[in-house]
């Protein structure tokens, strides 16, 4: 079945390949470019699932996260980091942001999409 | 409102000697109107009003990114998915049933614009195979411009770019896009798993150990003169390995070059075994 997902990356290659994906598999998309963009999506849309790159302009996705997870009302969205390739200690910092997941550039779509399932019937 | 910019000759003049130095296309007269109307997007962007002053920006060191933009607006070159078929049928007919027994196969293409060619030779490819088979493939797109090269790494296309592409082809090697993707395709993982992507410029040494079983470089030389293309076929005969093929673009030829290749038929030429 398909979840709601808030994709936030400030690259648009990278954003349009996942949503490409995630819509293929049924699942309904929106799409933020940065860290505050996202911050006010996920108020008003109250997302499942945030795919949410690390390294952004602005607000990084450590500091989103942690937001996310500090607020009683959006602790419940599950989060998936995107961090850079080989980056140990980028999942280090993003579990103690509270990410429930990660995937480390560049990663072939089929694993997000089972890693969204897998968090998602967790 | 600012005023549009014009060019005079004598500034075409510089702009074609700059072009011409460093990325090897030759702007002649009759194009001065074109590069102009290219041209004018960066300088809007840059709110620069002559052309003056943008050559004089764009050649500031410093500014090497804008430089990289201003070839990726001047050296947009069209593509098509099975562009030439008869390209393909001798690949098909020539070429694929060779490599067959082969472990390890590498395809260049060295003007690959925004990558329709690149995954039509993958399509082909495979289709002839019959799969990887575990095969060690690699097809290297290259291009000049790094806007082509990103779509082309992104393999996203609209159905009417897709649309030469057999529907039981389609199905195979793309995924339809849904929602707001709809009347895209994307390629699937098995067809871009055998492609790399790499900035390369032409006119400079080419920084490749491989010799490939077959380059396609289509539909670049008509922007060359004869010196530089001369130059460009003597090096891509280097990077061949011998039986090799180089397909050039059907209103190209290589008459009237010294060439060692050896003429197959048009637009096809041979490295000696």
């Amino acid at each position: 079945m398909g979840y709601r997902v808030l994709v936030v990356d400030d690259e648009k290659t990278i954003r349009d390949l996942i949503t490409f994906r995630l819509e293929y598999h049924g699942h309904e998309v929106e799409i933020a470019q940065n860290g505050e963009e996202a911050l006010e999506k996920v108020k008003v849309s109250k997302p499942d699932l945030m795919v949410l790159d690390v390294m952004m302009p602005g607000i990084s996705g450590y500091e989103v996260c942690r937001t996310l997870k500090d607020n009683p009302e959006t602790q419940g969205v599950k989060v998936v980091l995107l961090t850079a390739k080989g980056g140990a200690q980028d999942e280090l910092d993003g579990k103690e942001a509270g990410a429930d997941g990660f995937m480390s550039k560049p990663f072939r779509a089929n694993f997000l999409i089972e890693k969204i399932d897998e968090l998602m019937n967790a | 409102m600012l005023e549009v910019a014009t060019m005079s000759d004598e500034e075409f003049y510089r702009y074609q000697r700059l072009i011409y130095d460093t990325v090897g296309i030759n702007f002649t007269d009759n194009k001065k109107q074109l590069l102009v109307s290219r041209l004018r997007k960066r300088l809007d962007i840059h709110q620069i009003d002559s052309f003056e002053g943008y050559r004089k920006f764009v050649t500031n060191p410093k500014n090497e990114a804008e430089f990289v933009q201003m070839v990726n607006v001047i050296s947009t070159n069209k593509t098509d998915f099975f562009r030439e078929p008869q390209h393909f049928e001798f690949l098909k007919q020539n070429v694929y049933p060779h490599l067959q027994n082969k472990q390890k196969i590498r395809i260049w293409s060295a003007a690959s614009s925004s990558g329709e060619e690149l995954y039509t030779l993958g399509i082909t490819l495979l289709e002839a195979l019959g799969g990887r088979k575990n095969k060690d493939i690699k097809i290297l797109g290259t291009d000049i411009s790094t806007k082509v090269l990103e779509e082309a790494e992104k393999g996203v296309y609209s159905a009417d770019a897709v649309a030469p592409v057999e529907m039981t082809l389609l199905k195979k090697y793309f995924l339809k896009g849904q929602n707001s993707w709809k009347d895209h395709y994307l390629v699937r993982d098995e067809l871009r798993d055998l492609i790399s992507f790499r900035r390369l410029n032409l006119m400079e040494p080419f920084p490749l150990t491989a010799k490939f079983d077959f380059i396609f470089c289509r539909n670049v030389m008509i922007y060359f003169d004869k010196p530089t293309r001369e130059a460009l076929v003597s090096r891509l005969a280097g990077q061949l390995a011998p039986g090799a093929y180089l397909f050039i673009g059907n209103a190209e030829s290589l008459s009237g070059l010294k060439t060692t290749l050896k003429y197959v038929q048009p637009a096809i030429y041979q490295k000696s075994l």
